[in-house]
């Protein structure tokens, strides 16, 4: 979609009466958005090598409507359209679709049931991160919400139970939700083993997720909560042992008496040779956010534990890797529609080996790590309009997004990015 | 002249001063409650409380989010800012898991809403007319 048809969105969306929504009927509404960015990374190419001189290939349109059956039942719907650089090209999805039922609500307490897809309350920020107002500045802590997975971990098609309890200290909030969610093959095979399994298919990622947040009545700026996600995936339809063994064999000239010709063949292309997969992982967030006056202050920590066992011809190769994250955020409202923002977030891929010499990679020497400093100024100029500019000050590449394209590209170390997005809402 | 002068710039402070432009919080003549305090106001106004103490269902109303009178309201009775409140209700309509307020468009309107909407809540200036209605008063919790 080019420029002048987002301009053109956006302009016959600012003639639509009502800024808030437009009302279809009395129970239900239209809402939206429309994001375009404007990026410019010229130290390491941020998905697509476009942004070395600025790219203006970064935009989001989402539509969601809401359809109030009676006071307890409702069903609710997005779509969004993401454009990423090269990374994302745009296509549209559902973001969420489900019913919630209100299935107990009094004043000491509530509780309901929703059904379909519904995105997954991970820390402060991962069921909104697509999202241009709820964001703070530009775009959710990389270091938190990196890209790799994000779709895999961002909702769940299965149930979701959630409910409220108001005690005489504060108001305790939980969500507990079960179900699978999709999974690009190819790229998740690609990061595993640097190439797509044949055969074999990384299909359905199972998904378990439990958060509890508590805000006291002594202090109703504060917001403290942890997040538990429990995500599982196999490979299906692999080939067997024998399968891959005679495949070994055949591509290593034929002789099956020559062993050594063998295993190297399997060790040089293990990608081809894969027989089982398992994965399982716990991605688990604390958080705590206070809100004072004219300041917000934001702190996650992230961990994520993941046991692979890789089957190789039917040998089997386990590995244990715990993942590391953290963030400090202050967000000043020093003006009524004007907010400054400084963030400071640290990641390590493999908390063991926090600088990747372990595991070196060719053209990439930082991939495992990541520090940043980010600054960010947003201005609500007009009534459903944000100006929001940001700069990041980066060391390490994990979370830098790294199309396909361009994986052979030598990375630096430090990169700046500078990022400026325009975004209208109903 | 003077005299004149000095009681424009009186009223123009008093209408300045919050003490005597505090926001009066409203609600329908049938909600069982008649006091509240600022941290069960705010979670009636984050859609998190539902109910009144015998069980009806809120309605909640609101004023646009640049209006001058939901700021006061917001900083005085609800001990928020607007934008809290704005990002809390962004939150969940595009995430999908919560009705927000009902947005009217001027106090008159909210005072016909609120009167008219069995559990119905609304704000207005105070000195305006809330006759056939109930005023909430507010109550400092024990801290």
């Amino acid at each position: 979609m080019n420029k002048f048809k987002i301009t053109l969105l956006a302009l016959l969306m600012s003639c639509f009466s009502s800024a808030y929504a437009i009302q279809l009927t009395a129970e239900s509404e239209l809402h939206g958005f429309v994001s375009q960015s404007f990026v410019y990374s010229p130290d390491n190419a941020y998905a697509g090598t476009n942004t070395n001189t600025g790219s203006f290939d970064f935009r989001e349109i989402g539509l969601n409507g809401a359809w109030e059956i009676n006071e307890n039942f409702r069903v609710t719907g997005q779509v969004l359209s993401r454009k990423v650089g090269e990374s994302a090209d745009g296509s549209l999805q559902i973001d969420f679709l489900l019913m919630d039922y209100l299935a107990h609500s009094t004043a000491e307490s509530n509780f309901g049931v929703r059904l379909g897809r519904v995105k997954n309350a991970i820390g402060l920020y991962n069921s909104t991160r697509d999202i241009p107002t709820a964001r703070p500045g530009l775009a959710v802590p990389s270091s938190i919400y990196f890209d790799s997975f994000r779709d895999t971990i961002l909702s769940t098609d299965g149930v979701n139970l959630y409910g409220s309890y108001f005690a005489e200290s504060g108001t305790l909030s939980w969500e507990v939700s079960s179900g699978v969610s999709g999974l690009e093959s190819e790229v998740m095979e690609d990061y595993l083993f640097g190439t797509e399994v044949e055969p074999g298919e990384l299909d359905k990622v199972r998904l378990s997720g439990l958060k509890v947040d508590f805000s006291p009545n002594k202090a109703p700026g504060l917001l403290m909560g942890v997040s538990v996600l429990k995500v599982g995936f196999n490979l299906d339809d692999a080939q067997t042992t024998e399968e891959a063994y005679s495949k070994a064999v055949a591509a290593s000239g034929g002789d099956s008496t020559n062993i050594g010709l063998i295993q190297q063949e399997i060790y040089q292309n293990i990608g081809n040779y894969v027989t089982s997969t398992e994965l399982d992982s716990l991605v688990g967030v604390l958080y705590a956010q206070y809100a004072y006056q004219d300041w917000v202050f934001s702190v996650e920590y992230l961990n994520i534990y993941t046991d692979l066992t890789i089957g190789i011809v039917g040998d089997l190769v386990t590995e244990q890797t715990t993942s590391e994250a953290f963030y400090l955020q202050s967000e000043w409202f020093f003006r009524e529609n004007m907010s400054a923002l400084v963030r400071y977030e640290e990641l390590y891929l493999d908390a063991d080996d926090r600088d990747g010499s372990d595991k070196p990679r060719a053209a990439d020497s930082y991939y495992a790590y990541g520090k940043g400093l980010t600054f960010g100024l947003s201005w609500d100029f007009q009534e459903s309009w944000r100006l929001v500019g940001q700069v990041g000050i980066n060391e390490g590449t994990v979370w830098l997004p790294v199309s396909l394209q361009d994986e052979q590209a030598v990375l630096k170390r430090d990169w700046n990015t500078y990022m400026l997005q325009l975004s209208y809402q109903f | 002249m003077i005299k004149r002068l000095l009681i424009f710039w009186i009223w123009a402070g008093l209408l300045n001063s919050s003490a005597i432009a505090d926001t009066q919080v409203i609600v329908h003549p049938s909600v069982v409650n008649s006091s509240v305090n600022s941290h069960t106001l705010s979670r009636i106004y984050a859609m998190q409380l539902k109910n009144w103490n015998d069980g009806q269902s809120i309605k909640v109303f609101v004023l646009p989010s640049k209006n001058q009178t939901h700021r006061q309201f917001t900083l005085r009775k609800l001990k928020l800012q607007s934008h809290q409140l704005d990002r809390l209700w962004n939150r969940l309509i595009f995430t999908g898991t919560g009705r927000t307020p009902i947005v009217v468009k001027s106090e008159l309107e909210m005072i016909e809403k609120v009167k008219t909407t069995p559990g119905g809540i609304g704000y207005v200036s105070g000195g305006v007319d809330v006759s056939g209605l109930k005023v909430l008063h507010e109550v400092q919790s024990n801290e």
